[in-house]
């Protein structure tokens, strides 16, 4: 499962795969995650504050391969938070598009009381859903052992506000301070990447639209 | 050449913006027309005795459109939720930008807790009239109400949506400029008569400082436009744009439905008549009535509910905002950045003022105190003495950045501009701050009559001390003071040599 397969398992409910957060702020985390695994694969970088695509070979994944497609068919750069906030309306979708494909979701029809079929994405299995959450805890307990992916994955959960729900730690604790510095020891390009997440979901906060 | 290739991102990103129109309607809603024109106007005649509003809205609306100049130049520059605190850390240093902030979180939640007392008024006055239900003088139950839906929709971070805004809005203009036509075609016993325009009508010493407070209580709101710079399209013609045209219909509306009203009852009759009917909150709507039915009083009363509701959830949303991003910066205690996980809201900020709407209506019912001239009229203009500080130190501060910087538009908008507003504002400041038994009806020497402008003073100064006390002990939070919790982001790892990521403000 890529990065953000897991972000999208540990940003919804195990059992009923109903999202846990704010629909905007799950989208710039979903964002934040695929833009990751791009960069930690070496298909992209970022160059003055812009993202840049410095590998053109096509990725094998198709979500991947569909963000590349578009970065590289803009006529200018653009910076991380236009990105951000640019994929973040559909990043959920597509994410969740991966994960049915793979199998680890399934799509679930329930009647509406006025009629009609409602759709629900859930999960195959629930301990399997629950994984990445247990996982990544428990890999945050030998940080000196964290590889970049998890180090990285960490960051945007702290950044989107999710680190309540995998970390279960307390603004300013003890678990706060050693994701700052985890995230403060990211190569500069994911550093980057998980500091604009922050200030995006901060901006969301602030901001006057629902 | 062909047209440039369309980009999708920047198409996406715009398309989501906020226009001029969206964004002064935001400023408007703050501003609640209906209310000023029907709560705070009436209840200022009623406790001044000063029949000469009319004017003072001209001259205070005009002070505030210089103002303006300095201020949007600022918005131009630093992109920051909290607009006054961060221009005057910028401009005067970061000591006083946090007295700022404590002084803008104190008005602003003056300015909120004093709508729960108009609504409650006018909503059980509405009631009895109506013969639905009569609440004798227990105004604290729709105050109640109102309050509980304002602290369940702050929680679930929902706004009024601005399309919806923006009808309430054009609705309640155009029942006002009804009301002044017929208030000005069937004139009171004098006819039409100007002299509430006429100065010696407004200065009158020991009393004008009350009456340029209350005008600045209405306009309060105008200053919101910043506040949605990130959001809209074109920014800095956006939020220019806004301002002047929420100013420009302010001072329309405030100053000729003012002027209307007293030619409606005769400006020799309109304290008298203000006096009468100020506990209600419906003296504009009586007089309507008369002219044109009983169904207007009707109108009148539930878009009065609707302008002060809307403005409450405005307010209650600023003030969660804003101590949500000091809380961000860390000038506020962390906790308080606390947001809602599903909602998105700043949970924590949300709740804390909740708490202080509720205690301050449970105080009022108990003590049995009048909601309208004790809580709203009260709250709202010690609220507006707080926002007219900061006018004032945002001017300086202006000049103050401009000095440094060097980087303006031309000495007017730099200096000379922002150097009128602040004498002018100054001036004003130090009148209002002797007239405070006045607009609290009490005697002058009473307790609150320098308790109220002088917890301003108080909680500035703790600002000031708190921010030199971080000098000291935590200079990461020292540092980002001010600078845009989300445009400029402190590295904290790098202890001591913070490195600054430029986000959208340059």
């Amino acid at each position: 499962m890529w990065l953000s397969d897991h972000y999208y398992l540990m940003a919804h409910a195990d059992s009923t795969g109903k999202l846990r957060l704010n629909p905007r702020v799950a989208g710039l985390g979903l964002a934040a995650s695929v833009l990751a695994e791009l960069m930690l694969v070496g298909y992209a970088s970022v160059e003055n504050g812009d993202i840049v695509i410095i590998d053109a070979r096509p990725p094998n994944d198709l979500l991947q391969h569909s963000v590349v497609d578009r970065i590289l068919s803009e006529p200018t750069r653009h910076p991380i938070r236009d990105w951000l906030a640019f994929l973040g309306t559909s990043s959920v979708d597509e994410v969740a598009q991966r994960l049915v494909k793979a199998g680890v979701l399934h799509v679930i029809e329930s009647r509406k009381l006025f009629g009609g079929v409602d759709q629900r994405l859930e999960p195959v299995s629930m301990n399997d859903a629950a994984w990445p959450a247990v996982r990544l805890a428990r890999a945050l307990n030998h940080p000196a052992d964290l590889e970049l992916p998890d180090q990285t994955l960490a960051g945007i959960v702290k950044a989107t506000g999710l680190s309540r729900h995998v970390f279960r730690d307390e603004p300013g604790g003890a678990d706060d301070r050693r994701l700052e510095q985890l995230i403060a020891a990211l190569p500069e390009p994911l550093r980057l990447l998980v500091v604009e997440t922050e200030a995006a979901v901060a901006r969301a906060v602030l901001s006057q639209r629902t | 050449m062909s047209a440039p290739p369309r980009s999708a991102v920047s198409t996406a990103l715009a398309a989501d913006r906020l226009g001029t129109p969206s964004v002064a309607s935001f400023a408007l809603t703050a501003a609640a027309p209906l209310m000023v024109v029907g709560g705070v106007v009436v209840a200022g005649w009623a406790s001044t005795g000063i029949t000469g509003f009319p004017l003072a809205f001209v001259l205070i609306g005009v002070t505030l459109a210089i103002f303006s100049v300095g201020y949007i130049a600022m918005a131009k520059r630093i992109r920051n939720a909290g607009a006054f605190y961060s221009y005057i850390a910028r401009g005067l240093g970061k000591p006083f930008g946090v007295g700022a902030s404590f002084v803008a979180l104190l008005a602003y939640n003056f300015l909120q807790v004093g709508l729960y007392g108009i609504f409650g008024a006018s909503v059980s006055g509405f009631l009895a009239s109506k013969d639905i239900v009569d609440l004798g003088n227990k105004w604290w139950i729709p105050s109640l109400i109102a309050w509980a839906i304002t602290a369940i929709l702050g929680l679930n971070r929902v706004d009024i949506n601005s399309k919806v805004l923006s009808v309430l809005l054009a609705v309640e203009v155009l029942v006002v400029l009804v009301w002044d036509i017929a208030f000005v075609t069937d004139p009171g016993p004098q006819g039409i008569s100007f002299s509430t325009f006429a100065p010696d009508n407004l200065f009158v010493a020991s009393v004008v400082g009350a009456v340029l407070v209350t005008v600045i209580t209405a306009f309060v709101g105008f200053e919101a436009a910043p506040v949605f710079a990130e959001e809209s399209k074109d920014s800095s013609r956006t939020v220019a744009a806004a301002t002047y045209l929420g100013l420009f219909v302010m001072i329309a509306i405030y100053a000729v439905t003012a002027w209307a009203t007293s030619v409606a009852t005769g400006p020799d009759n309109v304290i008298a008549q203000s006096q009468e009917h100020v506990q209600n909150a419906d003296l504009l709507t009586t007089l309507a009535g008369d002219r044109m039915g009983g169904w207007m009083v009707d109108v009148g009363n539930v878009l009065l509910a609707t302008s002060v509701f809307a403005a409450m959830l405005s307010y209650h949303n600023t003030v969660a905002r804003y101590t949500f991003a000091l809380a961000r910066e860390g000038v506020l205690p962390r906790g308080l950045a606390r947001t809602g996980l599903r909602s998105g809201a700043p949970q924590s900020a949300s709740v804390v003022q909740s708490v202080i709407g509720l205690a301050v209506i449970v105080v009022y019912a108990i003590q049995g105190w009048d909601p309208v001239t004790k809580l709203f009229f009260l709250g709202g203009v010690t609220g507006g003495f707080g926002i007219m500080i900061l006018l004032v130190f945002t001017s300086i501060a202006v000049i103050g950045y401009f000095l440094k910087s060097a980087d303006g538009d031309g000495p007017w908008a730099s200096f000379i501009a922002p150097a009128i507003a602040a004498l002018a504002l100054g001036w004003a400041t130090v009148e209002a701050s002797r007239d405070f038994a006045t607009l609290a009806g009490v005697d002058p020497d009473s307790t609150l009559a320098w308790a109220l402008p002088a917890s301003f003073g108080v909680v500035a100064v703790i600002g000031v001390l708190w921010a030199l006390l971080l000098r000291t002990s935590n200079r990461e939070v020292y540092t980002s003071i001010g600078l845009g919790g989300d445009a400029a982001i402190i590295d904290r790892a790098h202890a001591g040599s913070p490195t600054f990521i430029g986000g959208g403000g340059q």
